[in-house]
């Protein structure tokens, strides 16, 4: 079978999802099939752009493909007559972000009719799909909650988790993954200036933009933590990022309202340190549960301050927590092999 | 090129004419035609032009179906007469192609179009016209009041010109409106007619005395302004001694008593010919000084009365409106609507009193004209455009495709204007 895997894309923004097509289409190509990934752009600013980029999606004419599997909005609006969806993303700024007030849809009419428009394509894409994958809970219980459609949820699996070996603890709390607002990497830092000195925190991954990177070095300047915390800002190799996973006392993870489980919380677990959340971060929560793989704190400095804290307060209390979430991680066997078998089903 | 020609052919029918001469001009250029007549089932056996093009009914849905599949282009010659084009009509929803528009107001045609279909018929005028539309279009009842506000408010014209892949027109004041709706390439081109019959003018030196004789064609409708044409002859005491106006064309009993009544009490000459031959019409022509060719409101993309009346070699008058506004103002009279009967009665005076100058004006209109209204030329357009529209077919079904999908996600007028979606798609502009 040729199978295409269609997922968005965002010039020189490597994320989960993209890490998630790439190990799909290996997969797929391990069980013997043809495979590949179109990447549509898209550009979601200003929001007036989307039904551009969302007629975008449609135009493409898909000859010579047996199979899609579509990932996120928009380009997951491509036509094929046999598409299966594995929802990463629908267009939440007009859904839940939409009405927590987190949007970039203007106000008024215009935005009530942009919401609109991507809610009549979402519906008549999910009619026409043969099935439909989520990756989460979350995303399975919004799909069904703001478009009325059901889908089995399907987590994607760790793409190499031979290199989360885990090890002895180094003494820091590490905050991986790609630096933006939504990651809330900043408030890890606020909550350094309110725990005890001896907590130490390694922020390490790629700002979406130059401003996220900006705005924690200031962070960091305005509370006078220099000492505490160490920002490397870049994008790392694989191997490097391991080793700040395997080396970490704890891993920290606290996006909100993340779809998924998310990966800095799966390659903790992979690599038994206990995971600190927040209450209000989504997927993560699958993973991360107070007092048995980790800490979940309310979203403010204080209590991340005081979760912090915890974290050196008994070290064997912190490593039965990381050998928790490694059991906790195992127990619901997400493979490469079996995820691919169901989106070709 | 093969063509399939949807077309009115009966006799009576202009356009019919029009088609006949295309026939005539398409075998020199090495193209044909295969005619569809378009008349209702009960007109389909009316004695028709006579032509060397195989001609089918549109009611043949197979042998129709068959030329279509054979040709290079379908175009359709689409007027405001619904009894002339209904098979154009049914068949251009199915096999869309080229519209040879001959009226910017087609809503007396789309009014009988209506009839049985009105959910869909309101659709079309809510969709192009707005919620109150249907209302009120449907609601006037008063025939020169709704002439009135289908001119200004809802023609219709969107609403053909919109099923079609490119329009060909005969001037250029509708077309604004045309280009607002039809997705494809536009172009005008000057109505092919001809003059059969033609007599040359007589070299004999004018006789300052002799009569004028005045011709008007058609049906006598309120906007051929008979009766304005009736009061600067009578209000004149040179043009009422000397002048003879003579009515060809069909006239209702009603109307034809009050202009004779008119006429008596103002003491013109009025001849009431009637519906004619064409042996007699072409009679008349050749008998005319003066052709008055007068429209008010005016909706004709072009008049075919008054390119005959130019290829006949005679001084031609019109309003100065619409499609006989861009008619050369040396080659024609050209009255204003605002100043109707004071110009008129001044013009007939002149082309009365100076027959070298009213010579002299048929003779330029007459020598433009054979130039202008030329079925070769025509043809070679249609030709071209059709290349040009076939090319802009995939375009227009690209765009179709994406105003499908933003109509079926309820996108708001303002999201399909948006620049963002506008201005890439300038890309693939059509240049008209």
């Amino acid at each position: 079978m040729k199978v295409l895997i269609v997922n968005n894309m965002a010039p020189f923004v490597s994320g989960g999802a993209e890490s998630m097509a790439t190990h799909l289409k290996r997969n797929i190509e391990i069980a013997g099939h043809q495979a590949e990934i179109l990447r549509i752009p898209f550009q979601w600013e200003p929001a007036t752009r989307i039904p551009s980029q969302m007629l975008m999606s449609r135009a493409f004419e898909l000859e010579g493909v047996d199979h899609v599997i579509a990932m996120k909005f928009p380009a997951y609006l491509v036509r094929h007559p046999r598409k299966t969806l594995w929802l990463v993303h629908q267009y939440r700024q007009a859904y839940d972000l939409y009405d927590a007030g987190h949007t970039n849809l203007p106000e008024g009419q215009l935005g009530s009719d942009l919401r609109r428009v991507i809610k009549n394509a979402d519906d008549a894409c999910f009619r026409d799909a043969r099935r439909i994958f989520a990756i989460s809970d979350v995303t399975r219980d919004r799909l069904a909650k703001y478009n009325g459609f059901e889908s089995t949820v399907l987590r994607a699996p760790l793409n190499d988790p031979d290199i989360f070996t885990g090890g002895p603890a180094e003494g820091y709390i590490f905050a991986g993954g790609r630096v933006n607002d939504a990651k809330r990497q900043h408030l890890l830092v606020e909550a350094l200036a309110h725990a005890p000195r001896t907590v130490r925190l390694v922020i390490g991954g790629p700002p979406d933009t130059s401003a996220d990177g900006d705005k924690l070095r200031a962070t960091v300047e305005r509370l006078g933590v220099q000492d505490r915390v160490r920002l490397d800002l870049r994008f790392l190799d694989r191997l490097e990022y391991a080793r700040y996973v395997n080396g970490a006392s704890a891993v920290a993870s606290l996006p909100f309202d993340e779809e998924s489980f998310s990966y800095v919380a799966m390659e903790a677990a992979t690599a038994a340190k206990p995971i600190i959340s927040t209450s209000d971060s989504g997927g993560v929560l699958g993973l991360a549960r107070h007092g048995t793989t980790g800490w979940v704190a309310a979203p403010n400095a204080k209590a991340l301050a005081q979760v912090m804290a915890d974290v050196y307060a008994s070290a064997e209390r912190t490593r039965e927590l990381g050998v928790a979430a490694q059991a906790c991680w195992e127990g619901f066997n997400i493979t490469w092999p079996a995820t691919a078998q169901a989106l070709l089903s | 090129m093969k063509f399939v020609l949807f077309s009115p052919f009966a006799k009576a029918s202009a356009i019919g004419r029009v088609t006949a001469l295309l026939v005539q001009a398409c075998a020199p250029l090495g193209h044909s035609i295969t005619i569809v007549r378009t008349e209702q089932e009960s007109l389909l056996d009316t004695p028709a032009h006579a032509c060397d093009a195989p001609v089918i009914p549109w009611t043949d849905a197979a042998a129709v179906g068959a030329a279509i599949k054979a040709a290079d282009a379908v175009v359709y010659q689409i007027g405001n007469n619904y009894s002339y084009h209904r098979g154009g009509l049914s068949w251009l929803g199915i096999a869309p192609g080229i519209v040879c528009l001959h009226d910017f107001l087609v809503a007396h045609m789309f009014v009988e179009w209506a009839a049985g279909r009105d959910a869909e018929a309101r659709e079309v005028l809510h969709e192009w016209y707005g919620a109150s539309a249907p209302t009120e279009f449907f609601a006037m009842k008063d025939p020169d009041a709704f002439v009135e506000m289908a001119s200004q408010r809802y023609p219709m014209t969107e609403w053909v010109a919109a099923m079609a892949l490119g329009v060909i027109s005969h001037s250029q004041w509708g077309m604004p409106r045309v280009a607002q709706s039809c997705p494809g390439p536009l172009r005008v081109v000057p109505l092919p007619y001809d003059a059969p019959a033609c007599k040359p003018a007589a070299p004999v030196a004018p006789d300052p005395q002799a009569p004028v004789h005045i011709l008007t064609v058609g049906h006598m409708n309120a906007n051929k302004r008979v009766e304005s044409v009736i009061r600067a002859i009578g209000t004149s005491t040179t043009l009422r001694e000397r002048v003879s106006y003579r009515l060809c064309g069909r006239v209702e009993p009603p109307t034809e008593r009050a202009l004779k009544s008119l006429a008596e009490s103002l003491g013109v000459t009025l001849v009431v010919s009637g519906e004619t031959d064409d042996a007699a019409l072409q009679e008349a022509m050749n008998h005319a000084d003066v052709v008055c060719c007068l429209r008010w409101p005016s909706f004709e993309a072009a008049s075919a009365t008054a390119i005959e009346g130019l290829l006949y070699g005679k001084a031609v008058v019109v309003t100065d409106t619409a499609f006989y506004s861009e008619l050369p103002s040396d080659c024609v009279q050209k009255i204003s609507p605002d100043n109707e009967l004071s110009e008129l009665r001044t013009a007939l005076e002149l082309l009365c009193n100076d027959a070298d100058a009213r010579n002299a004006l048929a003779a330029r209109g007459q020598a433009w004209a054979t130039r202008t209204f030329n079925p070769t030329n025509y043809m070679e357009q249609l030709a071209d455009f059709a290349r040009r529209t076939c090319a802009a077919e995939p375009l227009i079904g690209m765009v179709g495709a994406m105003t499908r999908d933003l109509s079926a996600w309820q996108a708001s007028r303002e999201i399909f204007g948006d620049e963002y979606l506008t201005q890439p798609l300038q890309l693939f502009q059509i240049d008209n």
